[in-house]
Formats: structure tokens, C-alpha cells, sequence
């Protein structure tokens, strides 16, 4: 059974989900390319914190690296020909086309996860490269690479001629 | 289309932002899913079956006489989700909700009786 959350630990977990939810739903969806399954694992990081909150030392990192292996977990485990719940994608501008945004998002579904997150990483959230890499625990060679290989994979989806 | 064209065009888009109603599921104690996989299948029963449609809490919480029926059920559904005043508010949005979709239906549909589905 788990421990009954003290008012305490609910509220620093409301603080952080005030603070960090937004854009840890942000970065669950672009790896799960998938906005349902992002509103679990963000649940699933959160209530496990209400649970036994833990001192957090450095709170953003911890999030993140949380619902990082969250997604990750959830992806191993999910089968293959199952079909995302629903958009992941809104517009960030006026005048986007509808169609336009269902075709980056079949292109983004379309790239391995690893290569998903450093487009998040670096397009969303402004990440250096060497930031993600100290994030993602590998070298600032194979961001760069995953980068390049994903624009290359998003060009061609997006363009075949 | 080149590398700059690809990177314009992702950031014409952004991922999509949380629902509202998550910050009350995340801070919510009790199990993750059975209250609102409760709720969804409270909504989707009403929704597609009809106001006579039954098995939910709150269908059962507003058959109950008292004060305000809608208070009742949202205190009902508001407990199932453990109490607080997150689940409170949300639980108010909820039966508001099922309260319009029943009156829709009474308003679209022709009066329930005998064999539905």
C-alpha cells in the first residue's frame, strides 16, 4: 500500500508541477510522440513523488532525468503497431497548416526516440549540445550526430522528391 | 528543403501543453488510473448510451434525495478521487459536464424507455 502523501509533500509536489510540469509534459510528449502517453508518465514521476518525496537536490535535473526513464520504460514497453492517442503538435505561430503539422508529426513519429529528444532538446528547449549531452549521459559527438541524422530523416519524410 | 527550412518548420510547432485537469490527477493520493478511467467510462456511458445509462458514481450519487443533487455527485466523485479541494474543483467541473451532455441528449433524443441498448 502506498504511504499516505503528507500536506507537506503535496505541496512541494504542486510547487514543482507548477514550476517544471509544463515543460517536463512538453519533453514526455515529444519522446513519446504521443500526448496521451506523455500525460501518464508525468503522472506516474509526480505520484511516485507524493508517495515518498525525496530531497531534491538539484529539483529540474531530477525531473527530468525522471520522466526521461519514465518515457524511455513506457516505450520499451509498448507494442509496436499500437497507434498514438492523439496530436502532439499545436501550432506555435498564426497560419500554420493543418496539414503541415500532421506531416511533422508523422516525420517525428518516424525518427528513433534518441533522435526525437535531442530535436526537442535543442529546438524546444534551447539546449547546447554539450547541455544535452551532460542531460542524455552521452558525448557532445553523438548529439551532434543524432541532430544531423534526425534533420536528414525529417527532410526526407517531409520532402521525398 | 534544407537543414534551416527543417528547423523553421519545427519551430512553426511546439509540442501541445498539459490538460488543466492533470495538476488535480497528479496531486491527487489515491491510484493513478481507476478514477479517471471511473470518470471517462461515466462520461462515454452518458454520452453514447444516454441519460438512463447507470453504472457510474455519479449517476448513483445523484439518484440520492437531499440538497442539490449536482453537490451531491460531485462530493461523491470528488471523494473517489480522495477528498482535497483539487479533486473538489474538478470533480464540480466533471458533473457540470455530464449534467450538460444528459441534457443534450434529453433535448436531441427522444424520452428513454423500454429496450435501449
Amino acid at each position: 500500500m502506498p504511504d499516505r502523501p503528507t500536506e507537506d509533500g503535496r505541496a512541494l509536489v504542486g510547487r514543482l508541477y507548477d514550476t517544471y510540469g509544463a515543460s517536463l509534459y512538453r519533453y514526455a510528449t515529444l519522446l513519446l510522440a504521443d500526448a496521451a502517453a506523455a500525460e501518464d508518465a508525468v503522472h506516474q514521476v509526480f505520484t511516485a513523488m507524493l508517495r515518498r518525496t525525496p530531497r531534491l537536490d538539484q529539483e529540474a535535473h531530477y525531473l527530468r532525468r525522471a520522466v526521461r526513464n519514465e518515457c524511455y520504460s513506457m516505450l520499451r514497453r509498448r507494442r509496436a503497431d499500437m497507434p498514438p492517442a492523439r496530436a502532439f503538435l499545436e501550432p506555435a505561430e498564426a497560419n500554420v497548416n493543418h496539414d503541415e503539422r500532421l506531416a511533422l508529426e508523422r516525420a517525428l513519429r518516424s525518427l528513433p526516440v534518441e533522435q526525437r529528444e535531442v530535436v526537442h532538446l535543442h529546438v524546444y528547449e534551447g539546449f547546447t549540445f554539450q547541455a544535452i549531452a551532460d542531460a542524455t549521459d552521452t558525448s557532445i559527438n553523438t548529439v551532434a550526430s543524432r541532430y544531423r541524422y534526425a534533420l536528414e530523416h525529417l527532410r526526407h519524410a517531409l520532402d521525398p522528391s | 528543403m534544407d537543414d534551416f527550412a527543417v528547423e523553421q518548420l519545427l519551430r512553426r510547432h511546439r509540442p501541445v501543453g498539459p490538460p488543466a485537469a492533470l495538476r488535480a490527477l497528479v496531486l491527487s493520493p489515491s491510484r493513478r488510473l481507476w478514477p479517471w478511467l471511473t470518470a471517462a467510462a461515466a462520461l462515454m456511458t452518458i454520452a453514447a448510451a444516454g441519460p438512463w445509462a447507470a453504472s457510474s458514481l455519479v449517476e448513483r450519487a445523484a439518484v440520492t434525495p437531499g440538497p442539490d443533487p449536482a453537490v451531491e455527485a460531485a462530493g461523491a466523485l470528488a471523494d473517489a478521487l480522495g477528498g482535497g479541494e483539487a479533486a473538489r474543483t474538478w470533480a464540480t467541473t466533471q458533473v457540470a459536464f455530464e449534467r450538460f451532455l444528459r441534457e443534450t441528449e434529453a433535448g436531441a433524443a427522444p424520452a428513454p424507455g423500454g429496450d435501449q441498448p
